[in-house]
């Protein structure tokens, strides 16, 4: 007769569930939902296309852009990419209600201008990231727009002249 | 007249209400469950949801059709025999022979459902309803005369309303025959083996959809809704000439109906029994119940 | 070897390694075998294809060891052969004997040794399958892949990208001979099962007569995935979706196994962190479980209760971790989250409210005559039955057998905790209940001891250097039994991750524990064993075209198209 005990127990637990959506979601102060990438703070470096693991944030050169996209369709909200991104741009918000009926919906894009360098013309990083680097390393601005190809060049060049090994 | 408009009055509120007082038992299915639960209409949105749903006739499912329509046509019959108020209005002579024959027609409709279908799941549920079903019907069938020898005298339904001679030991134990004997044959859990959705994958009802499915569903409501008030007119048949018709009828109703509460309740509080368990557990209980009634009605009680 | 310096060894010290390492000398001294260390406490025994069977001998029978899985790797690109590693564990000790050999490129194949160590079964089928090491010596059938897979690309080969589909090759359909009594399908498709995978009951009557499995519906291609697309660092948010339920337990094997093989010290702090989430797991596991049986059997006013009380501990989950299942928070090195005073002060609460609870619940549940009935006596797993074939986890301890990966060998902060081990010997349905209920209390008291002892101190590490070529492997008790993850580690990526989830290890138990039963008690009994597919299976999303001819009617047959 014990079975009659789930009287007493239904009615100390009382009525657990919710009518969402019509009441709030249960959820605490902890829950990871999709992120945000703060365009001003972002400089474009791609550390959080690396660490993602179901490759969701990718980065694209193209042309005068550097693009990076974020596909919320395959996002897991791990939360890593706020944790390696070096300038915090990403913040972790709370938003979980992403069902949409167009996929284009759950693209989000950043844009970024990338620098020309001097001597081939060529587009390689972005502004803010050659900004950033420079912040930390004096002394730069002679390679701060030039390519990593002609970088190379210039800086060998440089040696032999100050050697005085080639004649300019 | 009166009692024709009554015994009317009675099949029509029937059909109407049965999906909601199913609705009930799933509120308070839920009230046990600690969750809020589907609306009390639930059962009415969902029939008319299957019915709006294509009619795919395939050759399982048009003798199933056929088969469900007919059975709540016979569903439909029994209430007209169920006396609603204080007399039995058209089949007075052959009441009772008629409201077995009735039942066991319902009964055996249901297993045909089962076997006509190919799938093999169908065929175990059927099987398995079968066996709890044929004992039932012999339990059920004895309670019924049982109870109806003991309140005056066994046939004519006019009789049986003018001979009150009082409520005997007999009595008692011929109603609680006959209360779980209507409780079986309800199908509901711990005895719904034709249907056991998590072990049969739906059992009986694997092959349907749509509309049938509907007809289906709304037919076994109205079955669960005659066995309570089966049990409802044991309890009620003493007092019945003891009060106006219109009072009685309301009264009755609402005896219906708390007897359809208690059966919602017993079943959120059991789990699904086995085949074999099921069979040896309502054997026992049952002889003890008969040969106990046998007694009694011999010893004069 | 005396008894007593078994009983007081530290299982899995240097010392327990170096006694074993003089035991295998003194058996194995007539084979021409290496034995070499390891990483942590693993052994390696190399043998040549001739002694294979007999070396298995002497370590599965004569020193008592289980079969914990068994791994083919293909290092044609280091020494041009296919390398198959059998992992033996040895209970008493502590320590892993890790038998291998090698089959040379131009004659791929190995003895079988299933009839010495059945728990090898499947595991050689696998290799034979996936990796076209061919086993000499046994019945064959293809196993993990589908029939319409072709003959001759083994996926897990090094040479076969990633992501190749070859076009399905065409076979005959089989043709059963008439049957007596008709087999009826459970699956793909069942109520009671949650996840697609497919058993064949033959009955007579009511009762069963023999089950067939046919299982590895959703294999998702992890292990190639690991090895070929995902870096080292990425893995753990995998290595926590190869199961919904366990997901964890898989994500602390992998980066245990790692930081195994690159010597990485994790901080203690870090280690009390991921047991006690490990426990939380359990304890929400075994919760679900239980209401999954109540549900099975009628009885769901049981299920529904349960699953409210384990709501209470998916929101403290989520307030810990962050996310209420997957919680990401491992990663090499230590874990991600830190746990301060308020969210240990709500650890303590959320789990006296579940013990009051659990404790009611289990009263009222266990009273229902009809779950009461139909537990006992069903579904009964003998203890010879299942010491032979290696199963692990409540359907081992359901048994009598006293295996338990916690205090074998033994990992994280639980060497500082003392808790008990359930054991019943009945080996039926209410046994595994009552073990799976009874470790639910259990898991409460290490999460509270966890808590008390909880060290100061960093969680991570956050400099580390992983080298290549090591072989190393890790286990986990998982809710369901031993999960254990065996790695050979690569540049960047591991060369080779295996991953042996429990239910794996499991299932071939089934055959015995159905016989003679009632068919009504088929999916409780099924369901008993706590199967998670989404564990057992592990490669390329397939699906199966499969038709049976049984008596001119059809009973299951399931035609998916692929996806391309």
């Amino acid at each position: 007769m014990k079975f009659l005990k789930l009287f007493v127990v239904a009615k100390k637990a009382g009525t657990v569930t919710r009518k969402y959506p019509f009441e709030e979601p249960l959820i605490t102060e902890e829950f990871r939902g999709e992120i945000k990438i703060d365009p001003e703070k972002c400089i474009g470096c791609g550390a959080c296309t690396l660490i993602c693991p179901p490759n969701a944030l990718t980065m694209r050169d193209e042309g005068n852009v550097r693009l990076i996209r974020y596909f919320v369709g395959r996002c897991i909200f791990c939360g890593m990419c706020a944790e390696v991104c070096p300038t915090n741009a990403i913040a972790i918000t709370k938003e979980f209600e992403l069902a949409t009926l167009d996929t284009d919906d759950l693209l989000r894009d950043l844009l970024h201008k990338r620098v020309k360098c001097r001597i081939c013309g060529r587009p390689f990083l972005t502004t803010k990231l050659i900004k950033y680097a420079n912040k930390d390393i004096p002394g730069s601005d002679n390679y701060a727009d030039v390519c990593p190809e002609c970088r190379s060049k210039l800086s060998i060049k440089n040696i032999l002249k100050y050697r005085g090994d080639l004649d300019v | 007249m009166l009692y024709v408009s009554l015994q009317i009055a009675f099949v029509i509120l029937t059909t109407l209400i049965v999906p909601i007082l199913d609705g009930i038992e799933r509120k308070i299915k839920a009230k046990l469950h600690s969750r809020i639960g589907p609306p009390i209409l639930q059962t009415w949105y969902d029939i008319r949801k299957l019915f709006a749903k294509e009619l795919v006739l395939t050759r399982t499912a048009f003798p199933i059709l056929l088969v469900s329509l007919v059975m709540v046509g016979l569903c439909i019959l029994t209430l007209l025999v169920i006396p609603a108020g204080s007399s039995w209005t058209f089949f007075s002579s052959i009441s009772l022979p008629l409201l077995i024959v009735l039942i066991a027609s319902i009964h055996s409709l249901i297993i045909i459902t089962s076997i006509v279908s190919d799938n093999l799941y169908a065929i175990i549920g059927g099987f398995r309803e079968l066996t709890i079903g044929i004992i039932n019907e012999i339990a059920l069938i004895i309670a019924l005369v049982l109870t109806l020898i003991n309140v005056g005298l066994g046939y004519s339904g006019s009789q049986i309303i003018t001979g009150i001679t009082g409520i005997k030991v007999s009595y008692i134990s011929a109603v609680i025959l006959l209360a779980i004997s209507s409780y079986v044959a309800s199908g509901r859990i711990p005895f719904d083996l034709g249907e056991a959705e998590p072990e049969l994958a739906s059992g009986v009802l694997i092959e349907l959809s749509g509309p049938v499915l509907g007809t289906v569903l709304y037919s076994i409501i109205l079955k669960r809704f005659i066995f309570a008030s089966i049990t409802a007119l044991a309890l009620f048949l003493p007092f019945m000439r003891l009060l106006n018709p219109l009072l009685a009828f309301i009264l009755f109703i609402l005896l219906i109906i708390a007897v359809w509460i208690v059966h919602a309740v017993t079943a959120v509080l059991l789990g699904r029994s086995r085949v074999d368990i099921a069979t040896r557990t309502l054997i026992c209980v049952y002889i003890a119940l008969i040969f106990l009634s046998t007694i009694f009605i011999g010893v004069g009680l | 070897m005396k008894n007593n310096d078994v009983k007081t060894l530290a299982k899995g010290s240097d010392k327990a390694v170096d006694m074993v390492l003089k035991l295998l000398k003194e058996k194995l001294s007539k084979y021409n075998v290496r034995i070499s260390r390891a990483v942590a406490n693993n052994l390696i025994v190399d043998v040549s294809r001739r002694h294979l069977r007999d070396v298995a001998k002497i370590v599965h029978n004569e020193l008592g060891a289980y079969v914990r899985t068994c791994v083919g790797c293909d290092e044609r690109n280091k020494n041009g052969c296919f390398a198959v590693y059998y992992i033996f564990g040895l209970d008493d000790y502590g320590v892993n004997v890790i038998v291998r050999t090698l089959a040379p490129a131009n004659d791929v194949k190995v003895p079988s040794i299933a009839d010495i160590a059945p728990g090898a079964d499947w595991c050689e089928l696998e290799f034979r399958d996936l990796l076209g090491i061919d086993v000499t010596g046994r019945p064959v059938y293809r196993l993990i892949l589908p029939e319409d897979w072709p003959d001759d690309l083994h996926p897990l080969r090094k040479d076969v990208p990633y992501g190749v589909r070859p076009p399905p090759v065409k076979r005959e359909g089989v043709t059963l001979t008439e049957l007596e009594s008709p087999g009826i399908p459970v699956g793909p498709y069942h109520p009671a099962l949650h996840e697609p995978e497919y058993f064949e009951l033959y009955v007579e009557g009511e009762t069963i007569i023999d089950v067939r499995y046919r299982g590895f519906h959703i294999h998702r291609g992890i292990e190639k995935l690991g090895e070929s697309k995902l870096t080292y660092k990425q893995i753990p948010f995998i290595a926590e979706r190869i199961c919904g339920i366990c997901g964890f337990c898989h994500s602390t094997c992998y980066v245990m196994a790692v930081e195994k093989a690159a010597k990485i010290e994790v901080p203690e702090r870090a280690e009390f962190i991921r047991a006690m989430v490990l426990e939380i797991e359990r304890i929400h596991s075994h919760l679900l479980w239980l209401g999954v049986a109540c549900h099975l059997l009628g009885y769901d006013a049981g299920f529904m209760h349960t699953w409210r009380i384990r709501e209470a501990i998916m929101k403290l989950a989520e307030y810990l971790t962050g996310s209420r299942k997957t919680y990401g928070i491992n990663i090499i090195g230590g874990v991600r989250k830190d746990i301060n005073k308020e969210k240990i002060q709500n650890v303590l609460r959320t789990l006296n409210y579940i013990e009051r609870e659990v404790k009611e619940l289990i009263d009222v549940m266990l009273s229902v005559p009809e779950v009461k009935r139909r537990l006992t006596g069903t579904g009964i797993l003998t203890k010879g039955e299942a010491r032979k074939l290696s199963v692990v986890g409540p359907v081992a301890r359901a048994s009598g057998l006293n295996r338990d990966v916690r205090k074998d060998y033994p990992y994280l902060a639980y060497k500082y905790v003392s808790f008990k081990v359930p054991v019943y010997t009945e080996g039926d349905n209410l046994s595994r209940t009552l073990v799976r209920v009874e470790e639910i209390f259990e898991s409460i008291s290490i999460i509270r001891q966890l808590l008390d002892r909880l060290p100061g101190g960093d969680i991570k590490v956050e400099k580390y250097e992983i080298e290549s070529d090591k072989v190393s492997t890790a286990a986990v008790e998982a809710p369901r039994g031993e999960d254990i993850h065996f790695l050979i580690t690569g540049k960047g990526r591991p060369y080779r991750w295996k991953v042996r989830a429990p239910t794996y290890q499991n299932i071939p138990a089934l055959r015995p524990m159905l016989r003679e039963q009632l068919l009504a008690d088929a999916p409780i009994t099924i369901a008993s064993i706590d199967p998670c597919f989404s564990c057992t299976d592990r490669v390329i999303i397939i699906e199966i075209r499969n038709g049976k001819i049984v008596n001119a009617k059809r009973i299951n047959i399931v035609r998916l198209s692929r996806k391309r």
